[in-house]
């Protein structure tokens, strides 16, 4: 499963981390002093060690709860994320992570206690219930066997009144999703683009099919669910009809009226990490493609964006009412 | 003798050669450099590995037509580093942008016996205190372990590690010419506190290395896989020689048409750029500009 398991010395007694330990004896368990030693390296490549890549386990230190950027979430409210974990699992060659980390190993920051101390703390400085977004950084569920982080996070958000979590993901990871009773402060966000974009550029991801059979899952036993329609990409030849029968297939496996949120996003990424993607893959279509830049962001030119938007946001009202969709801006 | 310039392997590739077909031919390449500090090592590396001498006045440097390459560099971590670091700039003009490094040779150990092959998961410097980690990329089944690099022989083995004087140096060096998942290290252990340094000799380091010769060359092809594909990945298609040579451009121009042949190549429009003639164009510009306009164009209407 990994190449590597490193351990900062500062959590090796942790019995969060023995417990996850003892799964992997045969995977060279390896010390050290701090993650940065490995994680933030010069002289890597993140295109080859995505091949193989290590389970860094490590304490974050301040910064634990961030408040979200403007135009990120489903909230007007302010709001506010956190990333127990660096990187993803999977591989989606659309994905920022690429540009943003020189590592492609993955950091699980296993302090859960110090993460909720400070959500609490933030908590109590709104006055407005206060939505958590987890999944910026990496996929929520996507390594939930060995981080348990629902195990910890979700009893937590289920008992506080006035905070709502997003778990943010593409994983089928649900085991115990479905063996707790569901709470209205938890929301499973599932993020789709179609399913001929996934096919190309979702390495190592959950088919579309096998995540609309989660989402499913966890709709009909009670948990509140969302769509994330993003990165919107169109694949070579595609027209809005191929959205028109996604949509129509998404929707009807599922029940619209009792879905939480439906968002859109376009592809977007800041132009110091689409340079830093490009050394790693030149010879990728997607990069290939025309973009354009506006105040440091990378979009992909595919003629008129806000008429190619509006044809969706048109298609998914077929669907679901207004007030359950908006569009990520950031 | 191998000649020097061979010791770099030059692959000519024709522009009508297909991507999988270059693929092919350059899997049989070994774009990797072996170091090690002592003869004693080099010997049933040489062995091994059918390497010839080459010319070299600063190094014993051995070679053969795969592009292996072996420098005996030393004992000691700084002139481990100065012989990467000769032999980094030596390559530096190869048309393959990076090349594999391992560093094989013999250690301490204070729980392994002797002729245990291992690969090097942390590599830490005594005197520094610091360490690296190499990417385990390629342990597949291959054991692993610490590596603590010493100024003096190390005859108590405090911690359960290797002890030996290069591998921190080599290291270091090397991952200014490569990145750091080609740089590898692995030992093969010569005492432990049942067995002192003394009973090492030629004969039995040759015996140790020829028991780890399937490991040994299990890792050097996995590291040369993974070197001739990463090559493969970035490097330049044959156009961009071909325009360069037929007109002039400034450094900025030489820059985007690297990346518009890239992109053209990565929008499936080969054809366009085998059709291409570079006599049509009156200059650079008009190239570029010719080749973005074909990008863009397909990249907006990729069916046609």
């Amino acid at each position: 499963m990994f190449s590597a398991i490193y351990i900062e010395e500062e959590v090796a007694g942790f019995a969060r981390v023995e417990a996850l330990l003892a799964r992997f004896p045969d995977i060279p368990q390896i010390q050290c002093e701090r993650y940065g030693e490995i994680f933030n390296r010069k002289a890597q490549n993140f295109r080859l060690q995505k091949r193989n890549p290590a389970l860094i386990l490590a304490k974050k230190y301040g910064n634990l709860v961030l408040p979200a950027p403007i135009g990120y979430g489903f909230n007007s409210n302010q709001s506010y994320y956190f990333s127990h974990m660096l990187n993803c699992v999977y591989d989606c060659r659309y994905c920022f992570l690429q540009g943003m980390y020189r590592s492609a190993n993955t950091v699980l920051f296993v302090n859960y206690e110090d993460f909720v101390e400070s959500i609490r703390e933030n908590i109590a400085v709104e006055s407005a219930a206060t939505v958590f977004y987890s999944g910026y950084d990496c996929d929520s569920l996507a390594l939930e066997p060995v981080s348990a982080f629902t195990e910890y996070f979700v009893p937590f958000f289920s008992s506080e009144q006035n905070a709502v979590l997003e778990l943010r993901t593409k994983s089928t990871q649900i085991r115990n999703l479905l063996n707790s009773e569901p709470s209205p402060n938890v929301v499973i966000a599932m993020s789709f683009t179609l399913a001929a974009v996934a096919d190309k550029w979702e390495h190592k991801v959950p088919s579309v099919e096998k995540r609309l059979l989660a989402l499913k899952r966890l709709q009909d036993h009670g948990w509140p669910v969302a769509l994330r329609f993003e990165p919107l990409i169109s694949p070579p030849g595609a027209t809005m009809v191929a959205f028109e029968d996604f949509f129509r297939d998404v929707f009807s496996r599922l029940e619209p009226e009792k879905l939480h949120s439906v968002s859109t996003g376009m592809f977007r990424m800041p132009q110091e990490f689409y340079k830093n993607i490009l050394t790693l893959y030149p010879d990728e279509e997607l990069f290939a493609r025309k973009i354009s830049v506006e105040d440091g962001m990378v979009y992909l030119s595919a003629g008129d964006e806000a008429e190619v938007l509006d044809s969706v946001k048109q298609t998914l009202f077929q669907f679901i009412s207004p007030r359950q969709y908006y569009h990520c801006t950031l | 003798m191998v000649s020097g310039p061979n010791i770099i392997s030059n692959l000519s590739s024709s522009i009508h050669e297909t991507r999988v077909g270059v693929l092919q031919r350059i899997m049989k390449e070994s774009p990797v450099n072996l170091v090690v500090a002592h003869s004693i090592e080099a010997k049933p590396l040489i062995q091994l590995f059918e390497l010839e001498k080459l010319e070299c006045d600063a190094y014993p440097l051995y070679g053969n037509d795969s592009g292996l390459v072996l420098i005996v560099a030393g004992m000691g971590s700084e002139r481990t580093a100065s012989a990467v670091s000769y032999l980094g700039d030596k390559q530096k003009n190869s048309r393959d942008k990076v090349r594999g490094w391992l560093n094989i040779g013999i250690a301490g150990h204070q729980q392994e016996a002797l002729g245990r092959g291992l690969l090097a998961h942390k590599i830490s410097s005594r005197t520094s205190g610091k360490s690296f980690y190499p990417p385990m990329l390629l342990k597949e089944d291959l054991p692993t372990s610490a590596v603590i690099t010493v100024e003096q022989p190390e005859l108590n083995y405090p911690e359960n590690a290797a002890y030996e004087m290069e591998a921190f140096g080599f290291y270091s060096a090397a991952c200014n010419h490569s990145t750091s998942e080609l740089v590898q290290v692995y030992k093969v252990v010569s005492d432990n506190p049942s067995n002192s340094v003394e009973g090492i000799n030629q004969t039995i380091v040759s015996q140790w290395f020829l028991h780890n010769s399937n490991d040994m060359k299990h890792l050097l092809e996995r590291l040369a896989e993974l070197v001739v594909e990463t090559n493969l990945y970035f490097r330049l298609p044959q156009e961009v020689d071909e325009f360069s040579s037929r007109l002039h451009f400034s450094s900025t121009q030489k820059n985007q048409l690297c990346r518009l042949v890239q992109r053209l190549h990565a929008l499936g429009s080969e054809d366009f750029l085998l059709a291409l003639s570079p006599h049509s164009f009156h200059d650079a510009r008009q190239l570029i500009r010719a080749l973005e306009d074909q990008a863009d164009r397909v990249s907006e209407n990729p069916e046609k």
